[in-house]
Order: structure tokens, then C-alpha cells, then sequence
């Protein structure tokens, strides 16, 4: 090994520290130092020099509150970082309850005013033809369990039965006297114990059970006069 | 808590030689203390990522180094000797070596650009090895190499007697 090979050597040689040289390398650069006075005098020198600079380079005065001053700051970052998952979460839960909000505001129907107009016109000027196009449209045609005069229909639509929204018909026949038709499904009522009968002295109630649709029909009439709410004999509507 | 058992003895295991990397690398002891705690601010609340509690050390130094980089663009700082300028200091004849001053020394690193400060600091603080030192400036060991013997060679200029302001540009 010759000088300049060693002094390039040298800089990876740092003296009281695991060498990175390989153990070849270092053997080598070890056997020139010995013989060498140049490269041995060069290396003290420059040990002697780093030992200087390194104990300035490390002689700083560390404060001696900083160890409790980071502890503390700890503390207070984890209080911190809990206070602010849990506002992350309440602001995310506010944001959702938001958002929600106008979902419904956004999505709300619009009161169609001409609408409801038109559906009662056409109900007062073709009761009979409005009656059986809403059973048709509800496919309870066939689950009609009478003859009804259609043309007596007042009202065809859903009503809070007891809480339930059920498909209804209001027949207005002479002299104040109504019956109510509610078409119900088993789901939506417990029917098993409901039956046929005179229920005050001015309404009594009807019941048909399995009808075409699996519905069950129920007929509330005020009058003594069934027979009011259907077609008369001839009758073609 | 046992995060917290972790991050003091973190802090206890580690304060020190931040500080000390910290002063260094400013100049500066408020700056110093400011960037250690953003250091232990940014390292603990990630301790869970630590793989490795072996490689705590480095890891807090490189956390370190990057705020202190992040600060320093953020002041547009430039006071600093330009790289190329280092080989103008040549290594003076071999003496016996004057007992440094830590001020002047401090003054040599602050002129120094952070490109050769940071592999100097480190190469002192005789904590790191080379390849260490090149892992946390993520650069080949040749570069580290290089960037330190020049550096080494301008800080010998910089602390002989009566080369104080040999060809030193102005701060
Ligand atoms: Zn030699």
C-alpha cells in the first residue's frame, strides 16, 4: 500500500469507532501506519484535531428544565389530541345530523295545489269512472266485495285507520248516509277476532275475509240501509 | 398510560444530543429549545410507527433536521459559504491542535451551507456512522464522504490561529 491509497484509506478510519473499512482493508492500512511515520503522524494529527473540535462541537449547555418542559408539553399534546378526536367526532356527528337536514329540506315533496284541484274535480264530475281507475290502479278490483255504486264515491285515497295508512272508498249515498270501505292487509292489523255486527245503533260493520289479493274489507254504513251503496237492478255504471 | 411510560423515557434517552444537534445546526439556544420541542411535538404522536426502538436515535435527528430545514426556508435564510467555495480551504501543516472555542467554532458552522454542517455536526457528535449519517440526509455515502472532508478541511482553516477571516465571505 502506498501513501495516497492509505490517506484515502484514513478517511474512512475513525479512531475508537468500528471501522468502515473491510477487515482486509483495515489490516492493510494498519501494517502501512506501522511503517509509515508520514501516514502514522498524519492520523494523530487528525485524531487530535477531531478530539478538539469534537468536545467544542458537543459542548453545548442543555437546559435543565427542557426534559420536564418536553414532559409537560406531552401531557398537554395527549389532553389535546383526546379533546380533539372527541370534537372531530361531535363535528362529524353535526355535520351528518346537517346533512340529513337538508337531505329532507332538498327532498321534501312540493305541495301540488293544482293538482289536489284536478283529482277532486275529476272525482265530483266522474265519481264512478275516478272510483274504479283507482281500483284499478291499487289492483283492487277484484277484491271488491260487493256491487258498490261507484258513483256514489266521495273519496278514494289512504286514511289513518287507527294509525295505519289504508286504501279507502267513501260512498255518500241519500239522506246522510255513508259507508266507509277500508281494504286491509294481515300485516298491517291483527284482524283475527273482528266479526259482522250492528256496533252503535247507527253503524254497523261489515267484514269480508279472504278476498281475490289475500285483502280482508272491512264496510262501516250508517243507515239501516245497505243496499243504498249498491247498484240497483238495471243500474249500468 | 404506557405510550406515555415510552415517550419519557424517549425524551430522557434522547434530549441531549437533540439539543445539542438542534444548537448546532441554528446557532441559536431559543431556536434550539423551539426545535426540539416541535421535533418531540411531531415524533411522539407517531411513537406507534416506530418499528424499530433501535433506530429512535436517527429517526428523531431526521424528524429534527427536516423541521429545521422546513424553518429555514421558511426565512429564506442565506448567509451561508456556497458549497463550491469549500476547497478554497486547504489543509494547514500538521500542529498540534489549538483547544477549539465552541463560539468560534458555532461561527464556522454558520457560515457553513447546512449541505456540509449537517454531515460535520453528526460526524462530531460521534454517534453516527457514516452510512448512518448518509441514511438520514438520503445520500450515497460517497457524497457524504466528499461533502466531509471538504468541510473538514474548511473547518481546520476556519479554527487555525490568525485564518479567521482568510478569504471568508462576509455573513
Ligand atoms: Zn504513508
Amino acid at each position: 500500500m502506498d501513501c495516497p491509497h492509505a490517506s484515502l484509506l484514513l478517511l474512512f478510519h475513525r479512531p475508537g469507532r468500528p471501522s468502515d473499512l473491510v477487515p482486509a482493508d483495515a489490516a492493510a492500512l494498519d501494517a502501512h501506519l506501522a511503517a509509515c511515520p508520514a501516514c502514522a503522524g498524519a492520523l494523530a494529527a487528525r485524531t487530535a484535531q477531531d478530539a478538539a473540535v469534537g468536545a467544542a462541537m458537543n459542548a453545548v449547555p442543555v437546559p435543565v428544565d427542557l426534559s420536564d418542559r418536553l414532559k409537560s408539553n406531552l401531557a398537554s399534546q395527549l389532553r389535546w389530541a383526546w379533546r380533539r378526536t372527541a370534537v372531530k367526532f361531535a363535528l362529524a356527528a353535526s355535520l351528518l345530523v346537517a346533512a340529513y337536514g337538508a337531505f329532507v329540506a332538498y327532498t321534501r315533496p312540493v305541495l301540488d295545489l293544482a293538482a289536489l284541484a284536478d283529482h277532486q274535480d275529476r272525482l265530483w264530475q266522474a265519481p264512478g269512472l275516478t272510483a274504479a281507475d283507482w281500483l284499478t290502479e291499487h289492483r283492487l278490483t277484484d277484491a271488491l266485495p260487493e256491487a258498490f255504486d261507484l258513483r256514489l264515491a266521495t273519496f278514494a285515497g289512504r286514511r289513518d285507520l287507527q294509525g295505519v295508512p289504508t286504501l279507502a272508498l267513501r260512498l255518500d249515498a241519500n239522506g246522510r248516509q255513508t259507508a266507509w270501505v277500508y281494504f286491509l292487509r294481515p300485516a298491517d292489523h291483527n284482524l283475527r277476532e273482528i266479526a259482522t255486527g250492528q256496533y252503535t245503533s247507527n253503524v254497523a260493520v261489515r267484514v269480508y275475509r279472504d278476498l281475490p289479493g289475500g285483502w280482508t274489507v272491512v264496510v262501516a254504513y250508517t243507515g239501516n240501509h245497505f243496499n243504498a251503496f249498491l247498484r240497483g237492478p238495471g243500474s249500468d255504471a | 398510560m404506557a405510550a406515555a411510560i415510552d415517550a419519557h423515557a424517549l425524551i430522557d434517552a434522547h434530549y441531549r444530543s437533540l439539543y445539542r444537534y438542534a444548537y448546532r445546526l441554528g446557532g441559536s439556544a431559543a431556536d434550539a429549545d423551539d426545535l426540539v420541542q416541535e421535533t418531540f411535538g411531531k415524533a411522539l404522536p407517531r411513537l406507534a410507527t416506530l418499528r424499530e426502538p433501535a433506530h429512535a436515535k436517527a429517526w428523531l435527528f431526521r424528524i429534527l433536521r427536516n423541521a429545521y430545514l422546513h424553518r429555514v426556508r421558511d426565512e429564506k435564510r442565506n448567509r451561508c459559504v456556497p458549497g463550491e467555495n469549500l476547497d478554497g480551504y486547504a489543509a494547514p501543516e500538521p500542529a498540534p491542535p489549538p483547544a477549539v472555542d465552541p463560539a468560534t467554532l458555532q461561527a464556522a458552522l454558520d457560515d457553513l451551507d447546512e449541505t456540509f454542517r449537517t454531515p460535520l455536526i453528526l460526524f462530531y457528535f460521534e454517534d453516527f456512522s457514516y452510512r448512518e449519517i448518509a441514511d438520514q440526509m438520503d445520500l450515497p455515502i460517497g457524497t457524504v464522504m466528499s461533502r466531509l472532508a471538504r468541510a473538514k478541511n474548511y473547518l481546520r482553516a476556519k479554527l487555525s490561529p490568525g485564518n479567521e477571516t482568510d478569504g471568508l465571505p462576509a455573513r
